[in-house]
């Protein structure tokens, strides 16, 4: 076996040994993933990639940095497809003179289209089955830089406000007590949360102090079929000050409770201001963040992460991130999909002995 | 009404896998055809039951499986000229029985973070490879260094699964950075997914030789043995704090 071979095979080995010391289910250690030894490791890997990528093009070195550019720019059509496409269809929902900006961003996403064919076919006409192992290789190596470099310089501030009130966020604190300046002023204006309108039912019953969930109760024609056979009507469950969902208390020698499930939440979303200045011109833009869909600003993604129901109102736990080596990593992801597909699927076949069955 | 479709999917593919070891091929695929249809029902039963793209916890998975296995197996046949009709069928029998025991969850609803474009692709990926590498393990067991031919069929279903095994692992980091705010949270069944693909990435880096057929072999089956703890053992064990825990 080829020296480089056994050098790439015995990295694979150290890292699925470390990944298993960090993931065995039951004695696992997680903090083995930020060691020195997994950093090393990343650091070895990612010079074998690059090196490997390197060798593997050999010859063809120039063919595969035009490839690799087309593969760039087709991936950004893809994206402006994506993007702009989406918008086309949301402003084309909203009907009336949301029209024009449904047209425009149509031509836009039509633009894209034509990159991506486009420089889909020169990326295809260029590469083949080896430079694509290459490109897969360098990918590796764009994933590893975006990791290295949130690994040192990537920034996470929970951050909690409060829905509808007055509080502006324009400078977060950092864990070791730096105050760092936004560029922008965030406030939340407006919190929603929509539940699904699904109807469950739970037989509770009350022990050690306090009610605890027995059993789901099957529902059938607007009848509740208890464990011992008893049948109850649903009509027959009643609301209560401060019991937000019907509920009936059971006849019988231990306290039972049928209640009404809470339904799980469909959608939650915040309604953001964000004052900003563009080209020196004060602008304000009014953002809904959801679970999904990150606002981004100023280098700084703000992400939705959660919300609690207090006394002083709705509090909306958010996570403002900024991330050095995030666009690298992402670039890196996408290239290694690609890469991998066209080097798997466009690789030379075999036609094997038909077997019986 | 989804347990009888489930049940008439199973038996269907049990039948086509027995078909196909008796020696009766045509029978096989028909069998195996009709199953794929009754899968197709099951899956639209799940999706209206769910009102949801039904791919939300273990049961709709197991359901969604044999869905992408009649697709896979044509494929592999396409590619390599193997019929491997009776591997498929098991497969997808072993999956349908699994359903069978999991319960219904009738009131399952999508939760915010799954109600992303990249849900439906990255599960589906996912699927489709721990498939076809499942599948890519018989041939494997049954390859000798005297026969390698059918180790050859297997390294053309691991070619043909790794693309989606990577789109399901990194697209999942994609995801997860517009959900969670990281791209990568050492979550313990991302790990379990990232150590299934390095295996499966050391098998192809091994060069199909004489003196390598040891090795392949054995991490061919290694590979499945990760799939099956990335899969199902790590959803069913107690306190791991995984983000996955929708999944189960």
């Amino acid at each position: 076996m080829r020296r480089s071979i056994t050098i790439t095979l015995m990295l694979i080995g150290a890292a699925c040994v470390l990944l298993l010391a960090g993931g065995f289910p039951l004695m696992g250690a997680p903090a083995v993933y930020r060691s020195g030894a997994m950093m090393l490791l990343g650091l070895l890997a990612a010079v074998a990639c690059a090196v490997a990528g390197w060798r593997i093009a050999a010859g063809e070195r120039l063919r595969l940095l035009g490839g690799l550019i087309c593969v760039f720019f087709a991936c950004a059509g893809l994206a402006a497809v994506w993007q702009f496409g989406s918008q086309a269809v949301e402003m084309a929902r909203l009907g009336g003179p949301m029209w024009f900006g449904a047209v425009g961003m149509g031509c836009t996403s039509i633009v894209g289209m034509l990159f991506t064919g486009l420089f889909g076919f020169f990326a295809k006409r260029a590469m083949h089955s080896r430079l694509w192992l290459a490109g897969a290789h360098w990918a590796l190596v764009l994933i590893a830089a975006g990791a290295y470099l949130d690994y040192c310089g990537e920034l996470r501030i929970p951050i909690t406000m409060t829905a509808g009130s007055t509080e502006k966020l324009s400078e977060v604190r950092t864990a070791d007590g730096t105050t760092l300046p936004l560029g922008f002023t965030l406030t939340v204006e407006q919190f929603e949360m929509t539940r699904y309108d699904t109807r469950s039912y739970t037989l509770h019953r009350f022990a050690q102090g306090r009610w605890q969930a027995v059993c789901p109760l099957p529902e059938s024609a607007g009848t509740l079929t208890l464990p011992d056979g008893k049948q109850v009507k649903v009509a027959e469950l009643r609301t209560a000050p401060g019991m937000p969902h019907p509920f009936l208390l059971l006849q019988g020698e231990a306290a039972q409770l049928i209640m009404q499930d809470v339904p799980p939440v469909r959608e939650y979303k915040a309604l953001c201001r964000v004052d900003t200045l563009y080209r020196g011109r004060p602008e304000t833009r009014r953002v809904t963040i959801k679970v999904n869909e990150p606002l981004s600003c100023k280098g700084w993604m703000v992400y939705l992460m959660n919300y609690r129901d207090t006394a002083t109102g709705t509090q909306v736990e958010l996570l403002m991130r900024r991330a050095p080596g995030r666009l690298l990593a992402l670039a890196g992801m996408v290239g290694l999909i690609l890469c991998c597909a066209f080097w798997c699927w466009g690789h030379s076949t075999f036609t094997a002995p038909a077997s019986k069955s | 009404m989804i347990y009888l479709l489930t049940s008439l999917a199973l038996l269907l593919s049990a039948a086509s896998a027995l078909a196909a070891a008796w020696g009766t091929p045509p029978l096989a695929r028909l069998l195996f055809r009709a199953g794929w249809l009754v899968a197709l029902a099951l899956f639209v039963a799940n999706a209206m039951l769910a009102q949801a793209m039904p791919f939300g916890n273990m049961r709709h998975v197991l359901c969604f499986f044999p869905l992408v296995l009649l697709p896979a197996a044509a494929w592999v046949h396409h590619r390599t000229g193997a019929n491997l009709t009776s591997h498929f069928a098991a497969a997808a029998a072993i999956a349908l029985l699994g359903a069978l025991c999991m319960p219904l969850q009738a009131a399952w609803r999508q939760m915010p973070a799954l109600q992303s474009p990249w849900f439906a692709p990255h599960v589906t990926a996912y699927v489709l490879a721990y498939g076809l590498m499942a599948v890519a393990t018989v041939p494997a067991l049954r390859a000798t260094s005297a026969h390698p031919q059918r180790m050859q069929v297997a390294d053309a279903i691991v070619r043909l699964a790794l693309p989606g095994m990577t789109f399901g692992l990194w697209s999942g980091a994609l995801w997860a950075d517009a959900a969670w705010g990281r791209y990568w949270a050492w979550d313990i069944k991302e790990t379990w997914a990232l150590l299934t693909w390095l295996i499966y990435v050391a098998y192809l880096h091994l060069p199909a030789t004489t003196a390598c057929f040891p090795y392949r072999k054995a991490l061919l089956l290694l590979g499945f043995v990760a799939i099956i703890i990335t899969f199902l053992v790590v959803n069913f064990l107690p306190a791991t704090g995984s983000l996955h825990t929708y999944s189960m």
